[in-house]
């Protein structure tokens, strides 16, 4: 069955979900957007998958000078039941000194409905302009 | 009774009534996004508050050369019946001459159901990075064009 508006809308919820805690380093609340085994890909590399191989990144990030914020439009949800693959844009945009665009990609995403709630089984970014703030 | 998503969609156009209409100085239109009484606060501290407030408000910020549009994403709406906390990033960029983003922040409001209409009660933005233009937000940016 194909996915509801409401499906969609908790979906781009989701996202805010993802981009306010992975902005404010909030390394539980972030890995809590993935199932248990979720997975971040940048440009085709693994980068962390399971929970605490999620919440270590943000909580490395955190350590280090990372202030951003996420910025996304675009967002195409495709998918029935309970898988949907949703593709956006994001721009993240450095905060430490002034305003600066840091690195802009797309998502090509894979995400699953667990107990009623959407999660992100993989996170694939790929980026077409600069370079992430957060992995190396 | 959680919100249902018709009343997360008329949220949602409020916001973009209210970006527009604070970005072409339509100062009664932007007012009326409010409740009577309704305020917006910057980092916690009242920028306006009640109809003529808010038209004032709006009114001083043309006569200052304002030009600016307001950008937004990652809104999460939560709720029930005829109350609403709405949280969303905000980023506000001047177009005095060129395209300027002056500051970043992000919303943390409340609104309320009136005669079947979503209002904002309380606007309540705290910025992270840059600075409103009540605030000095848009000193440095170029006012003569650029080559």
């Amino acid at each position: 069955m194909p996915h509801s508006t409401a499906d969609k809308i908790a979906i781009n919820e989701l996202v805010s979900r993802y981009n306010m805690a992975m902005d404010h380093l909030q390394a539980a609340d972030w890995a809590a957007t993935f199932t248990d085994d979720g997975e971040l890909v940048i440009d085709g590399k693994p980068i962390a998958q399971g929970k605490a191989a999620l919440t270590a990144m943000v909580e490395t990030a955190a350590k280090g000078v990372y202030r951003g914020r996420h910025w996304v439009c675009n967002s195409i949800i495709e998918g029935e039941g309970d898988t949907a693959r949703l593709r956006m844009y994001v721009l993240s945009i450095a905060i430490n000194d002034g305003i600066v665009p840091r690195v802009m990609g797309e998502y090509d995403d894979t995400l699953v409905r667990q107990n009623g709630q959407w999660k992100f089984k993989t996170r694939r970014i790929t980026f077409c302009a600069g370079k992430s703030g957060i992995v190396k | 009774m959680p919100l249902s998503l018709e009343e997360k969609q008329a949220i949602t156009e409020l916001t973009a009534v209210y970006n527009f209409t604070i970005d072409h100085h339509e100062a009664v239109a932007w007012a009326d996004t409010f409740v009577e009484d309704g305020e917006l606060r910057v980092d916690g501290k009242s920028q306006c508050k009640g109809r003529q407030g808010r038209i004032d408000f709006v009114n001083k910020a043309k006569a200052t050369g304002y030009k600016s549009r307001h950008w937004v994403c990652n809104m999460l709406i939560d709720g029930d019946g005829n109350s609403a906390r709405l949280r969303m990033y905000v980023m506000a960029i001047a177009i005095v001459n060129g395209i300027d983003p002056y500051v970043i922040g992000e919303y943390d409001d409340t609104l309320v159901k009136v005669d079947g209409q979503w209002k904002f009660k309380t606007r309540n933005v705290t910025f992270a990075a840059g600075k409103s233009f009540t605030d000095g937000g848009l000193k440095g940016i170029p006012a003569t064009p650029r080559q």
